[in-house]
This record gives C-alpha cells, structure tokens and sequence, in this order.
C-alpha cells in the first residue's frame, strides 16, 4: 500500500486510461482501488434512515417559546412611547410647559448677567466700598488743599536745600497722584489703584504737615 | 403536507409560520439527522445539534437573503451547533461514541466499523467527507457550509479516504482484515 500512483489518479494528476495500464502491474493500486470500493459500498449503509419520532415535537415546543419570547419583546417594544405619542404630548401640555420655559430662560438669564455684573472679590471694589474710599480721597484732598495753602507761603522763607527738598517730594508725590487719577479714569473700581492713591494722599498730607511744623 | 417551493417557504418562516418550519423539518430532517451523528457519534447529541440549528434559524432568519443557496445556509448553522457540541465536550475519545445506539447499525460489524472510522476522523475532515461522501454535497458548497476554501476540502475529502481506506484494511478474502 505505498504506490503513490493511486493518489496522483485520485488528485486528478493522471490520466484513467493511464491508471488502468499501470493498476494491471500494481498490486498496491489494485489493493487500494478495491478497498476504495468497498467503501463506496459501505457508505450506503451510512444513508440509512435514522428514526427520531419525537424530535419534531421538541423543536416544535422550543420554537413556541421562542415565538412568545419574540412576541412579548415586540409588545415591549410597542409599549414603550413613540417620537408621535411624544409629540401629541408635549401639545397637550403647552400652556404649562410654554409659561415654565419663559420662567426658566428668565432665571438662568438673570442668574448669567447678575454673575457677569457682579466685580471680582479681590481685584475690584464694590460699590459701596467705592463710595466709601471716594469719600476718604475728597476729605484728604480738602485737608491737602488746606495744608497747602499755609505750606506755600512759609516755603518761600525757608532754606533753599531743604525747600528744594521739600519741593522735589511733593513733585514725586504730585505726580504719583496724577498717574493714579489717569488710571482710576480708566477703571475707578480698581482696588490696587485705589490703595496707591491713597499712600500718596496720606503722604502728601504728612509731608505739608511736616513742613508747616519745620522751624 | 404538499411541497412547497422553498423560497415560499422561507418567506412564512420569516413571517414566524411554525407550519413552514415543520416542512423544511420534512425536507431536511434526515440529511441534518445523519450528518449530526457523523459528526457527534451519539443520537441524543445529534437530535440537540438539529434541534439547535432550528433555533438558531429562527432566530436568524431574517438575514438570509433571498437568492443564497439555503440548504448551504442551513448545514451552516447545523455544523455550527456541532463544533459547539464538540467544544463543549472536548476531545471526546474514539471509545466514548456510543456506536450502538445509532440506528442505522445492522448486525454487520463492518457497518459498525465505517461508522466508528468516519466518527474517529478529525472534526473538520470528519465533516467535510460527511457532507461529500454522504450528502452529496458539491465541494464549492461544503467550502460555502464550512467556511473553507475548495482546494482545502479537496484536501480533507482526500485524507478522509485513505485514512477509511487503511481502516478497511484488505479485502476479506484477501486474508487479514
């Protein structure tokens, strides 16, 4: 059984009148077509009918269960609200849903422009404390302006170093205030600039101060 | 029941006719029966098997397309459940196939023998003879059912063969079996 004519026949890659020359010599091919027909024989036998009485009835009752499965799912499926049923509801509620939508954009608006309104905590002064501060500012700026009117006249007898001095810091100090009073044009609730004006108002205040008690 | 033309057929089935299923039960009972037995050597396991691709047809039905062959369909869903079968039991031995409880046994042993033979077979080689040698299947088809190409179960059909042949063994007459 190791002539591998035979599969080469069976592969197609031999001719059958070719074969049937060389299976005449070929005990091994002979021996191999025989079996090959015995077993052709045999598988008649493998056709057979097979006798399952009850197998219907199984898959019958499977495919019952099934069926109700799939059913009850559809019915589910219909049960749940469609886009229509949706729709026809919303219609039904307009005069409650129309009013409670107006109330709504009108809380979140105001909620939006009342936060965007309102100025930072650290950065900005509110109101009130402006008002306040502004109070403060104008009340030094009257005293300045007091001081000040005594304090020029006694300048003019004075040393001319220590005038020279005098009048070199209330220049600093002058014009430190003016470059806070441009920014405050820009942004009078700035906090920061706010606090700088008043340094150089409390510092002008003490140096007039000073110099009106200079002997 | 009268025969009816099976793409009409495949329609109620669609449709969820259990009468339509019960006659492509009549049509392929026999050719799924027997190819689940080759396939899993016990009766009981093949009345699942073919129970099984019913189900699983059910279920999936709605996407065979009309014009696909559906016998090819079919075997595919039927060999499916088989490999899940032999899956689940993994390397079921040559020794575990209850050979008797087959009906198709006579009191020829031979008989028994071929049926044990093609049983031992590997399961892709096994099935692929099955459907070849048994059903008649063409080889484009059984490549379409397995999932293979052509020249592959040109190949399987080919070992199945000699190694039945060699289980054979010599002619009776010839001396030893």
């Amino acid at each position: 059984m190791n002539c591998k004519r035979y599969d080469d026949h069976l592969l197609g890659k031999m001719k059958e009148a070719e074969f049937r020359r060389h299976a005449e010599g070929c005990a091994s091919c002979k021996e191999q077509a025989d079996r090959d027909e015995r077993l052709r024989a045999e598988l008649v036998f493998l056709k057979q009918p097979i006798s399952a009485p009850d197998l219907w009835a199984r898959i019958e009752e499977s495919l019952k269960k099934e069926q109700n499965l799939k059913r009850q799912e559809e019915h589910r499926i219909k049960a749940r609200p469609g886009r229509s049923e949706i729709l026809a509801w919303v219609r039904r509620k307009i005069p409650v849903l129309v009013p409670a939508a107006l109330v709504a954009v009108g809380i979140g608006l105001g909620l939006i422009f009342g936060l965007r309104g309102r100025p930072p905590v650290s950065g900005l002064l509110a109101k009130e404390a402006l008002q306040k501060v502004e109070l403060t500012e104008r009340k030094y700026v009257k005293a300045i302006d007091d001081l000040e009117k005594k304090a020029r006249p006694k300048m003019a007898f004075m040393d001319p170093g220590m005038m020279s001095l005098y009048r070199d810091k209330l220049e600093a100090i002058d014009s430190q205030i003016a470059r806070c009073r441009e920014a405050l044009g820009i942004n009078s609730a700035n906090a920061h600039i706010r606090r700088y004006m008043l340094a150089a108002l409390q510092a002008k205040h003490q140096t007039l101060a000073e110099l009106l008690t200079y002997e | 029941m009268e025969p009816m033309d099976e793409e009409k057929v495949i329609e109620m089935c669609k449709r969820g006719d259990l009468s339509a299923y019960r006659s492509l039960y009549d049509r392929y009972e026999q050719p799924l029966l027997r190819t689940a037995c080759r396939m899993l050597g016990r009766q009981e396991d093949a009345e699942d098997a073919v129970q099984d691709a019913f189900l699983r047809l059910f279920r999936g039905i709605d996407g065979f397309r009309s014009g696909a062959r559906f016998s090819t369909y079919f075997f595919r869903i039927l060999i499916n459940a088989c490999f899940d079968v032999l899956r689940k039991r993994k390397g079921a031995e040559f020794k575990d196939l209850d050979i008797e409880k087959m009906p198709f046994h006579s009191s020829c042993e031979d008989k028994h023998t071929l049926a044990e033979a093609v049983g031992a077979l590997p399961p892709k080689m096994k099935s692929c003879f099955t459907l070849f040698a048994v059903e008649e299947f063409k080889h484009e088809e059984i490549a379409a059912i397995l999932n293979i190409s052509e020249g592959s179960v040109k190949a399987n059909i080919h070992r199945a063969r000699k190694k039945l042949r060699e289980w054979l063994g010599p002619a009776p007459d010839g001396g030893t079996r």
